[in-house]
């Protein structure tokens, strides 16, 4: 299996079109933490006017973790987008390219390829999410310094330094448990097709539709936001109100690795009965 | 003493997207056989090769490779078996050697860098080893397809359509590829194609299949000589050859002139026959042409 994992890993670290994320993080970091050099205090001082007119606000409020706050947002639909540009090919490029043909006519088991798909996407994933973590916070913190986090959500959360960091590092393994989530979604998409494009623009697809359902306030939408994984892609969130609901997070945490192991189960299920016919 | 029996294939069907592909389809492969797979363009060839190689799951039917059902040993079974299905499609953006050391451990062995080198030889890419697949021709593609076959030295190669595409010395290539495989290494093959005379060549046996079911399988010379071909003869006073051989006693089932060309149809054994009786009154014969293809040959059976 371990030698399975190298090749998979070699083939997708050996493509140029891997290493579009990371460039495409990297640039998205650094164009955010620019604009924010460039005109953050009067972005600032306009989201807060109110704030400001009732409260005496001090320090250094525009800091490395503020910057980090924001950039986290980009879990929404930008780095889900550099993610399954890689996944989403990972059955449908080799069934693409005829290279199934070579390697389901060997003594390996469907079920190990399957496997070993999975592994090598979480481990892109994995490598992309800490590029993205070590060059968010990293560089925020030497472009803007440390500080309190100011974070409006539900209500005014100011969270002191020293409480901060913990934080981050759960939101981002949380982040990283989303993005697998939706690897592997892109994953069971990639097994039933056979060009690359159309399991990347199904998932893309699917997250928009299933993000707009679950962020439209509508009486109807509610019904079925639940058994949306787009529903608890943003819980890192929770991490930070000022009181944490771990118990909460844990849950959500526990939904999304359900989905992974669901699509990881039909993806089997589907590919060990598949024809081969590219 | 019967040969051993290395593929058995019996009432093997399989329909896709409405069509019946194979049907009820029936075959028996010896040890050291050449055997010729031959059919038209979708008549079924790759389908059943698919299915020789689990890549496709048969509706019904039954297939024992090596004496075992491919369904309950399949990993053992494609580990004695080399293949090369219709294109030869490799990882593009790595080198030739890299694709093969990749496939070998995709065969469960352990990559080893003179066989490897050995094989790329053997079919005459060693001095591209180190080049990317993208930049090889479509005939030295098929013959790094070969390559990937025989990379963990199975005993029984399945090879479908490996000339298709090639000028006439890279299908030379190939088939001289195939026959030392046969003779010298003594490997059991199943060559798909849809030319005569490519199976006429090098292989013992032959079966052809058109629209998923068999039409005729055997022995490749017997079922050969005993057809009716048509050939053309060029020779000198066409005219006179044509009226001699309308009043001779030679086994000619089909006499006519065209163009001071001579067009006979008759069975194999007899043009030799017809070229010496030629000979013997004085003709000169300047070009004796064998025009035999597929189709000549099922409407020549059916």
């Amino acid at each position: 299996m371990n030698t399975l994992i190298k090749i998979e890993l070699y083939k997708i670290f050996t493509r140029k079109r891997s290493y579009i994320g990371f460039v495409a993080v990297i640039v998205i970091v650094l164009i955010a933490q620019a604009a924010m050099l460039w005109e953050g205090k009067t972005m600032h001082e306009f989201l807060t006017k109110n704030l400001s007119e009732a409260f005496f606000m001090q320090g250094n409020l525009i800091n490395g973790y503020l910057m980090t706050y924001l950039v986290l947002n980009f879990l929404w639909v930008h780095i889900p987008l550099l993610i399954v540009i890689v996944t989403g090919d990972l059955f449908s490029g080799e069934a693409h390219g005829g290279t199934f043909r070579l390697i389901l006519s060997r003594p390996v088991s469907r079920f190990r390829i399957v496997t070993v798909k999975f592994i090598a996407a979480f481990v892109y994933t994995s490598a992309l999410m800490l590029v993205f973590a070590v060059s968010s916070l990293g560089l925020g913190l030497v472009l803007f310094g440390k500080g309190d986090l100011m974070v409006i959500f539900k209500a005014v959360n100011i969270l002191p330094e020293h409480d901060i960091m913990w934080r981050f590092i759960l939101a981002f393994l949380y982040g990283f448990l989303g993005m697998v989530s939706i690897a592997a979604l892109s994953l069971l998409l990639s097994s039933m097709a056979n060009n690359s494009l159309g399991p990347i623009l199904s998932t893309m697809a699917i997250i928009i539709l299933f993000t707009m359902i679950s962020t439209f306030d509508f009486s109807f939408f509610s019904y079925i936001r639940p058994f949306l994984l787009t529903s608890y892609l943003d819980s890192w969130q929770l991490l930070f109100a000022f009181e944490v609901n771990l118990k909460a997070i844990y849950f959500d945490a526990m939904v999304l690795l359900l989905h992974v192991f669901l699509f990881y189960i039909i993806t089997v299920y589907y590919f060990k009965r598949k024809d081969i016919l590219s | 003493m019967q040969a051993e029996v290395f593929v058995d294939i019996k009432n093997l069907s399989k329909k896709l997207k409405e069509v019946q592909a194979v049907s009820q389809l029936s075959l028996t492969i010896y040890k050291n056989d050449v055997y010729g797979f031959l059919g038209p363009n979708g008549s079924g060839k790759s389908t059943t090769i698919r299915m020789l190689l689990s890549l496709l799951y048969p509706d019904s039917g039954d297939i024992r490779i090596f004496g075992l059902p491919l369904a309950d040993n399949r990993n053992k079974i494609l580990s004695r078996i080399g293949s090369f299905i219709e294109k030869p499609d490799f990882y593009e953006y790595l080198s030739a050697f890299k694709n093969l050391e990749m496939l070998s451990e995709y065969s469960g062995m352990k990559p080893d860098k003179k066989s490897i080198y050995e094989t790329l030889e053997l079919v005459g890419l060693k001095e591209r080893a180190s080049s990317k697949v993208k930049t090889f021709s479509k005939g030295m593609k098929q013959r790094l397809g070969i390559a990937q076959a025989l990379l963990h030295d199975p005993e029984l190669l399945i090879l479908d359509e490996p000339a298709s595409g090639l000028d006439p010395s890279g299908k030379r290539d190939i088939r001289n590829i195939i026959t030392y495989l046969n003779k010298e290494k003594g490997k059991t093959i199943i060559l798909s194609s849809h030319d005569l005379q490519e199976i006429e060549l090098i292989s013992n046996r032959m079966v052809i299949i058109n629209k998923g079911k068999k039409v005729i399988e055997g022995d490749v010379q017997e079922l050969l000589l005993n057809h009716s071909y048509f050939t053309n003869f060029i020779v000198d006073k066409a005219k006179e050859a044509f009226e001699l051989l309308k009043e001779s006693e030679l086994e000619i089932d089909q006499l006519d002139l065209v163009d001071n060309v001579l067009q006979i149809h008759c069975k194999r054994m007899e043009i030799p026959v017809i070229n010496n009786f030629l000979v013997k009154n004085n003709f000169q014969v300047e070009t004796i042409k064998v025009e035999q293809n597929l189709e000549d040959y099922f409407l020549g059976i059916t």
